[in-house]
């Protein structure tokens, strides 16, 4: 009996983590069949393509640090008034429920950018959002990426 | 040996109220048995419900989560790679990440400016220690 118990609750917990281990990417989904929002994603698969195509490696110097370590990368984003400010509000309560860090918050060339961070067990999220004049545009890096990394990766850029 | 004759047991007296008596000891010896049957097969436990309400809530937890799981992959272009191409994907998402180590070298470098300054003005106001003479 004891056994049997053991059973349904390892059974419950395992698949209660598969549905929270997808919560993140399914959130973005819903904008791959808006009209108004333009969603794209790259899988690792994908990425890992290129490589085995021929491509060339990843250069550690530059961003190949990020790049290994990616596992998907979603773009989000809208030109029209009424799907940016849905785009901006949805982010925004996003952030607040999943309890995002605030990275990052700066005006760059006329464009404000914001960079939300959650370092999980296994994977890390990073949200991007660039608020233009006439576009919005939410980039969502996930990945087995450290602060350190990022750290790692901005000071590396020339 | 020898033969029951009936008719000489009929002759034979039965004592008064042996009849009622016989019917009580049989009620009795039913009774008895009732109670052994019984405790035999005692009610559930409570531990045993407990595992039964488990196995239950198991099952509906694995009938939500398959169901939960099969309609959201039944979205449309969900789980789908927007590009064909392993080469524009990769240099689609190699341009993400130039796009966010820019933003954050933006970021960090307006930091060490700041922190900069700070340590500046920290200098400048400064109080003088009184050295002695």
């Amino acid at each position: 009996m004891k056994r049997t118990l053991f059973i349904c609750l390892t059974t419950i917990a395992l698949l209660m983590t598969s549905l929270s281990a997808n919560a993140e990417v399914k959130y973005f989904k819903k904008y791959a069949d808006d009209k108004e929002i333009t969603y794209v994603y790259i899988s690792k698969f994908m990425l890992n393509m290129a490589r085995t195509m021929g491509g060339k490696d990843f250069n550690d110097k530059d961003f190949g640090a990020i790049m290994k370590k990616l596992n998907s990368l979603q773009i989000v984003s809208s030109e029209t008034k009424a799907a940016r400010a849905r785009l901006k509000k949805d982010i925004r309560t996003y952030v607040a429920q999943e309890n995002y860090n605030l990275l990052m918050e700066t005006n760059n060339d006329g464009s404000k950018v914001t960079i939300h961070h959650k370092e999980g067990k296994q994977s890390s999220i990073i949200i991007m959002v660039t608020d233009e004049d006439n576009e919005t545009t939410a980039m969502i890096f996930t990945g087995a990426f450290t602060t350190k990394d990022l750290e790692a990766l901005a000071k590396n850029y020339k | 040996m020898e033969k029951l004759n009936f008719e000489e047991l009929n002759k034979i007296p039965i004592p008064e109220g042996f009849e009622e008596e016989l019917s009580m000891k049989i009620d009795e010896w039913e009774a008895e048995r009732n109670a052994k049957a019984k405790a035999a097969n005692p009610k559930p436990r409570k531990s045993r419900i407990i595992y039964m309400a488990a196995g239950i809530a198991a099952s509906i937890a694995i009938i939500i989560a398959v169901g939960f799981n099969y309609l959201n992959n039944s979205t449309p272009q969900a789980d789908q790679d927007t590009y064909d191409d392993p080469a524009i994907a990769r240099a689609e998402a190699e341009k993400a990440v130039e796009l966010l180590a820019r933003n954050l070298n933006h970021g960090m470098t307006q930091y060490e400016k700041v922190n900069k300054a700070c340590k500046m003005l920290n200098t400048i106001h400064k109080p003088k220690q009184n050295t002695p003479d």
